[in-house]
């Protein structure tokens, strides 16, 4: 029996859709008590907590800001899980990257539902 | 990449935070952010530097002066620079500013002043753009 | 090999230009195209931290600084392997 039902790790960088990506992630897991966030920079460091959440995981969802895909790139260095989901602001959502900090509410809410949409879908599939 | 500026501006100062899934690494975030709006420091993606792509860490290293903001004591932000050889000039734990850590995702605005305050502890200061004008006298018309 | 500059057209990013087309005559290279990029959307495809940026074959080597000449040799002679 997995340790955890849903474990998100995101980007959380220095553009909008990094900070678009990250608060999408924050608030799937504010609204859903079976979801939880991995640091990702835990993961960097090799940290055992965040190692072993990703490991636990029952569903690993992965969502980058960019296509540089720097949390992918983690992930698979250091975990080697591959996500379940993986979603990217500018490609999957057509997010315009822009060097700001700020993004769009109305982004947020979509991609959010959108997310919500997917990780519901495959909790319901067989392992 | 917050707030495209060329390179004319002096003093790169940079912010890494944790931005890690508690309360202490989400005001870490909230922290940065509120720098880079005033001005005073410059996000840049500590993913990047955690991924060792080397533009990205070429570019961080071009840099004056580094600021790590770590949520907690396990200090991923700091530990995530130095392993990318980065020298880290200001390194802030949350916790060690007697905030408590949990995962709740809400914080009170002084708390959230007394970590700005605590990253800019020490750190040069930066030349401000007048309007429409870098500062550097080259005439470029970036701001 | 295809060079790009990014940056929206200041005097640094021009100086950079001029730095990478001395760089790739030094380096001897017969074949290498240099672009400058100016359109805001196409910069942000990258990862920079701030203008001016290289980027050789589709890979960012600095940016938010002027780089040595050297250093955009030893950036060319690696990308040519």
């Amino acid at each position: 029996m997995p340790k955890y039902k849903v474990v998100i790790a995101t980007c959380y960088g220095a553009a909008n859709t990094g900070q678009l990506a990250g608060a999408v992630a924050t608030e799937l897991v504010k609204e859903n008590p079976d979801y939880t966030l991995v640091c990702l920079p835990a993961v960097a460091i090799d940290k055992d907590t965040g190692l072993d959440k990703i490991k636990e995981a029952e569903r690993f969802v992965i969502i980058e800001g960019c296509p540089v895909m720097c949390c992918s790139k983690i992930v698979e260095q250091h975990s080697g899980r591959k996500p379940d989901i993986r979603v990217e602001m500018v490609q999957d959502y057509g997010v315009k990257k822009a060097p700001t900090l700020t993004y769009d509410e109305a982004d947020k809410e979509r991609i959010k539902q959108d997310v919500k949409r997917r990780i519901e879908a495959k909790l319901t599939e067989k392992a | 990449m917050a707030d495209q500026r060329c390179e004319c501006e002096a003093t790169a100062i940079l912010v890494f935070p944790c931005s890690g899934g508690s309360n202490v690494g989400q005001m870490a975030n909230a922290a940065a952010v509120e720098l880079t709006k005033r001005g005073r420091a410059n996000m840049y993606c500590l993913a990047g530097m955690g991924a060792h792509i080397s533009g990205m860490v070429d570019s961080a290293a071009g840099a004056d002066y580094r600021i790590a903001i770590d949520g907690c004591a396990v200090a991923c932000a700091r530990k995530t620079l130095e392993h990318a050889g980065l020298r880290v000039d200001r390194a802030v734990v949350l916790t060690d500013l007697g905030i408590k850590k949990n995962h709740e995702f809400a914080w009170s605005e002084d708390d959230l002043q007394r970590v700005i305050q605590a990253a800019l502890e020490g750190a040069p200061q930066v030349v401000q753009a007048a309007e429409g004008d870098c500062g550097c006298g080259c005439d470029c018309g970036c701001r | 090999m295809e060079i790009k500059i990014l940056g929206t057209g200041c005097p640094k990013c021009k100086r950079l230009e001029q730095l990478a087309r001395e760089a790739v005559e030094e380096a001897g290279v017969d074949e290498a195209t240099i672009i400058h990029v100016t359109k805001m959307d196409e910069i942000m495809a990258y990862p920079i931290l701030s203008t001016p940026g290289l980027v050789i074959n589709e890979v960012l080597k600095s940016s938010g600084r002027l780089p040595r000449k050297e250093e955009i040799i030893q950036w060319i002679k690696e990308a040519q392997k």
